[in-house]
């Protein structure tokens, strides 16, 4: 309990300081870019089983100096929001606080994505230039065909194992 | 990474489980002095125990952490094909009282394979199984660090090494008594901590809300043909059989079994492991309802259970997943080492070496073990997941090679060989040319035919009497 | 065509059931064993 309250306490603190903050000299949320590990695949790369995952990288001006990482500091805490439009459907997906997210159980189609950040407020800063991904599932009869196989031989194992399990066994091999 | 469990809290419950295992692990196991125990318990395992030590065994960190990452990527299919990973176990089961009755003194799976089709299979089944072994004790170890890094922030290195220094301290301590009976406790651990997060979660969230929010807006995970899992289906299936036919883990436990107990433990333990994936994994499907944004897959499980369950939803996984990497790292500790020892040691190094000197190899060679470990996984390898994959080709080629020798008289002992050299190489030339869920398909598909084919054209006479070899 | 949400329902109690049954298989046999002193 008392991590869970200690925890809450710098949550607050943290929100408290940046709408102070934000009044005088933070600019609100920063512009982000995206990419996605798919689009390093090649151009004709697509998903084959309908998962998708998209990276967003905070400007550089936020890199700490010394290191160089662009992280998502506690004294911000910057969420996110991803917009996922195929053909004229539009949807928004709350990505939390992370600088990825995981997408899955995604049909055939062409999705276009963008990605934003909000502040503590949720006041949104700009969309990022969108990126276009593809998911083209295994044709299903290559996976029936995988599946067919497979079934053969664990039902020739099992035979195996079950008929000479019956012919083997006598009183002192229990 | 955000972290979800408070660095102090997650180190105190670290060195509490480690002393908790150490101390028990020395108790159980300090009167096993003799070889015989401490390889193999004396031999006389009881059912409780032994139903605990194979299913704790096989509930891995990948069960736990891995059956919610397939459920949010391959959706239904994706956690009932793991459930299939028990069909290894129960197909087991009779082959656990037959080895047992075939081989009353054997030690190791690799005596088995010398003992039935000579020195070729034998070195090959060796390299086989020897890569399999480092690449499921590195996956262990990773596992380790990245679980406690990822929940707590507490350091890789010093994750890994804390869980890889206590399995390697009490598995020296006491032998498999000490494996096999912190197994029982990390078991009654395991499944009631995941049947509490799993209670929990649905009293969080409703089922039906999760369906319609899944058919919305990540319908393939609802599909009954959804290409990828389909094809993922048969090859879990065969992967998860070749690992248990071939692992000495599972051959040291039919050989440390009481007569009777084999059967019925390793049958007990298949039917137990069947639901843990699905409590496991479906926790993962209300991530979307919960509108939870999940960075990547592989943390989905640990995100869901601490958004559900808070802190103590955290903590709970954090002790689950300790134990489940406890028990099947001291395991395959014990396991390799006595197959390093009996196959390696004696058979080609020192055939004369007394049972006392076998008994300080074996100490010797667990600590080597835990140290090779150690340094592959600290080099942080970033493939390391990819081995474990890659094992799938050479262990699945063995399963008809295993089981055919076990059960018929006229296996052909060089088919045998070649079934495993050919089915290993045709299911890696399979996991790069069509992918890694092709592997040990093929690899189990190539093997079984090699094996028929030559058994059919040129039977050899085998007397099962010759499996009966006295260690003395 | 998808999985309805009965399978769903079904899958996962049945899961958690079994699960929960588990340990008392387990510590019942544990008591039986050591009883009989066939422990190991």
């Amino acid at each position: 309990m008392k991590v869970v309250a200690a925890w809450m306490m710098a949550a607050l603190l943290a929100s408290a300081s940046a709408a102070q903050g934000q009044s005088a000299t933070l600019p609100g949320p920063p512009a982000v870019s995206l990419t996605s590990p798919l689009l390093d695949a090649g151009p004709d790369a697509a998903s084959r089983d309908g998962n998708l995952s998209l990276l967003w990288r905070l400007p550089d001006s936020l890199a700490d100096p010394a290191s160089g990482r662009r992280s998502n500091p506690a004294a911000t805490r910057w969420s996110f929001q991803v917009e996922e439009r195929i053909g004229e459907v539009s949807t928004m997906i709350d990505a939390g606080a992370y600088l990825s997210t995981a997408l899955s159980g995604r049909e055939d189609g062409v999705y276009q994505y963008r990605v934003r950040a909000l502040d503590a407020d949720g006041t949104p800063g700009p969309w990022s230039a969108p990126i276009e991904l593809r998911v083209n599932h295994h044709p299903l009869w290559l996976a029936l065909l995988f599946f067919a196989i497979g079934g053969l031989v664990f039902l020739a194992t099992a035979t195996l194992i079950v008929a000479g399990h019956r012919l083997s066994r006598d009183p002192s091999e229990v | 990474m955000t972290q979800i469990l408070d660095s102090a809290v997650a180190a105190w419950l670290l060195v509490g489980f480690s002393v908790l295992w150490v101390a028990l692990g020395y108790v159980l196991g300090r009167r096993s002095k003799e070889l015989d125990d401490f390889m193999l318990a004396g031999r006389k395992v009881g059912l409780a125990l032994g139903s605990a030590t194979a299913m704790a065994t096989w509930v891995t960190s990948n069960t736990t952490l891995v059956a919610p990452e397939l459920a949010y990527r391959l959706g239904i299919w994706g956690m009932l094909g793991y459930s299939l990973g028990s069909v290894g176990l129960l197909l087991f089961a009779p082959m656990a009282a037959r080895i047992r009755a075939l081989m009353p003194s054997g030690y190791t799976s690799g005596d088995f394979i010398r003992l039935r089709f000579g020195k070729a299979a034998w070195r090959i089944f060796l390299v086989v199984s020897l890569l399999y072994s480092f690449g499921w004790l590195v996956s262990l170890g990773a596992a380790g660090g990245v679980l406690i890094e990822s929940l707590s922030g507490i350091p890789f290195a010093i994750g890994a090494t804390t869980i890889l220094v206590i399995c390697v301290l009490y598995t020296l301590l006491g032998g498999m008594k000490a494996v096999i009976g912190t197994d029982y406790v990390q078991t009654i651990i395991i499944v009631i901590g995941v049947v509490i997060v799993g209670c929990l979660t649905l009293t969080v969230v409703d089922l039906d809300h999760v369906h319609s929010e899944l058919s919305q807006a990540r319908p393939k995970l609802l599909d009954v043909l959804m290409p990828a899992s389909v094809m993922f289906l048969f090859n879990n299936l065969l992967f998860g059989v070749g690992e248990i036919f071939h692992s000495n883990v599972w051959w040291s436990r039919a050989f440390a079994f009481d007569r009777g107990v084999g059967f019925k433990a390793y049958l007990l333990a298949g039917i137990l492991w069947i639901p843990i994936p699905i409590a496991a994994g479906f926790i993962a499907l209300s991530a979307p309802a919960l509108g939870l944004g999940i960075p990547s897959a592989d943390h989905v499980g640990p995100i869901v259970a601490a958004k559900i369950l808070g802190t103590g939803g955290a903590v709970l996984l954090f002790v689950v997943v300790f134990s489940a990497i406890a028990s099947s790292l001291d395991s395959l500790l014990a396991a390799t080492s006595d197959l390093v020892v009996e196959d390696i040691y004696r058979r080609h190094l020192r055939p004369a070496a007394s049972h006392r000197e076998l008994r300080r190899a074996s100490s010797f060679v667990i600590v080597l073990l835990g140290a090779l470990t150690w340094t592959i996984c600290i080099l942080d390898l970033a493939t390391l997941a990819q081995i474990l994959h890659l094992t799938g080709a050479l262990v699945a080629s063995t399963i008809w090679p295993i089981a055919a020798g076990l059960y018929w008289r006229r296996t052909n002992p060089a088919g045998a060989a070649g079934a495993i050299l050919l089915g290993s190489v045709g299911g890696l030339v399979s996991y790069y040319a069509i992918g890694f869920y092709t592997a040990a398909l093929v690899g189990a598909t190539i093997s079984m035919i090699v094996v028929v084919v030559t058994t059919r054209l040129r039977p050899v006479e085998f007397d099962w009497d010759q499996l009966r070899e006295s260690h003395t | 065509m998808i999985f309805p949400l009965a399978v769903l329902e079904v899958m996962v109690y049945a899961a958690l059931v079994v699960s929960a049954c588990a340990p008392v298989i387990l510590l019942v046999l544990l008591y039986r064993d050591w009883r009989e002193g066939r422990l190991w």
